[in-house]
């Protein structure tokens, strides 16, 4: 490995670690995410200080020249990085469908208990309000065991069980 | 006893069915004077259900975030409430709410305090307290204070950390954010005796592989992220 190479090898090293250190700063990058940018610069850095290391190994693998190894080290390692995105993404995507049907679904509860209050205000349950499963409320729900602070209107419109007591 | 400022505790809470009830319901009886809240975390075991049949105030998550995630949407109410304390209460009975009068007091001046297992009792040097060792010289190196039990998760927060855990990626619940918060916010920290109960159902939070995941990241973000938040 010549001399140049191994100060490239330093420079991509600390800037790296320098975009990760920007990343994380300015809020844009978990630090759960950067670890992987973070080992891959000390990588980078303890084979560019320390040749040796990729000579041993591309004469081990049969390669012609220390670099060759390099190159497909560093191929492989961002085809696993590559991988592990597409599949994180997946996850992601995944989160944001359940996040809009969520929204979807309680937008709908929310409009259908609106619309039985404003058609009849005594009346306090509405079984069609009532689609999703996981919104089903006993009639008879102890509101005393709550220990709200005396707030009568409950701003969290996650909570069904207190906003409903707005409608009682 | 009646505590002197508006106090907050949040309840993170996945699959934690078997427990919560037990949890709660002891807050409630026989500590009124506390808010709480839970956070539904996505959980599968009907959870959710079980807090919507009983009228409990939770927070339901439609996605799993994770304990940061559901600990921040909880800090995010109290904020929003104008909550001058915050609490971070387990929903497996490991917390004991003896104690938790004992941390308000210390709020007074304090912004953070920490309910811990080892000031006045003394740490085993076991395998389970390697990585809470390893953590808290991490810190007493980077911080220059020693916290004995910086792996609790039994924390107050007053109301300017309430607005600095509000927003962004990475402040959750964890030892590298009492770090980031003492160095780059000047937070105090105190300590305060407690004792924890071991988990009687359910399954924790980490697994081995978090574990060791958990212990990387700590290091990190400890030793090296810090410096440049």
């Amino acid at each position: 490995m010549t001399i140049a190479l191994q100060i490239i090898l330093i420079v991509a090293a600390i800037g790296l670690v320098y975009f990760v250190a920007r990343g994380i700063r300015k809020f844009k990058m978990r630090i759960e995410d950067s670890l992987f940018w973070i080992f891959l610069s000390v990588l980078i850095l303890i084979l560019s200080i320390f040749p040796q290391i990729a000579t041993a190994c591309a004469d081990i693998a049969g390669f012609q020249a220390p670099v060759n190894f390099i190159f497909l080290f560093f191929i492989f390692v961002l085809l696993l990085k590559c991988f592990y995105t597409s599949r994180h993404t997946s996850q992601l995507e995944n989160k944001v469908k359940e996040l809009a049907q969520q929204v979807a679904l309680d937008r709908l509860d929310h409009y259908q208990r609106k619309e039985s209050l404003a058609t009849d205000p005594s009346h306090v349950d509405d079984p069609s309000a009532q689609t999703d499963q996981s919104h089903q409320q006993t009639a008879d729900e102890k509101r005393s065991e709550d220990p709200s602070t005396g707030e009568q209107q409950n701003s969290s419109a996650s909570s069904y069980s207190t906003s409903s007591s707005d409608c009682r | 006893m009646r505590p002197t400022i508006k106090t907050l505790l949040i309840i993170p809470a996945y699959n934690e069915a078997e427990n919560i009830e037990r949890v709660v319901d002891e807050l409630i009886s026989d500590y009124p004077s506390y808010d709480y809240l839970i956070v539904n975390d996505g959980s599968r075991d009907g959870t959710a259900e079980i807090c919507r049949k009983r009228g409990y105030r939770f927070l339901d998550l439609p996605i799993n975030l994770g304990l940061a995630g559901a600990f921040q949407a909880g800090i995010k109410y109290a904020q929003r409430n104008a909550y001058d304390c915050a609490i971070q209460f387990d929903a497996d009975g490991q917390h004991r709410p003896e104690y938790l009068d004992a941390l308000v007091s210390a709020m007074s001046d304090n912004d953070i305090v920490i309910g811990s297992r080892f000031v006045t009792e003394a740490k085993p040097k076991s395998m389970r307290m390697l990585g809470n060792n390893i953590v808290s010289d991490m810190i007493r190196l980077t911080c220059g204070k020693r916290i004995n039990d910086p792996t609790s998760g039994m924390r107050a927060y007053n109301a300017s950390m309430i607005k600095e855990l509000a927003f962004g990626p990475n402040l959750g619940p964890e030892p590298d954010t009492l770090a980031y918060l003492m160095r780059k916010r000047h937070a105090r920290v105190a300590e305060v005796q407690v004792s924890m109960e071991e988990r009687i159902a359910g399954t924790s939070y980490l697994d081995f592989t978090g574990s060791i995941l958990y212990m990387l990241r700590m290091a990190c973000s400890v030793l090296f992220i810090q410096f440049f938040r």
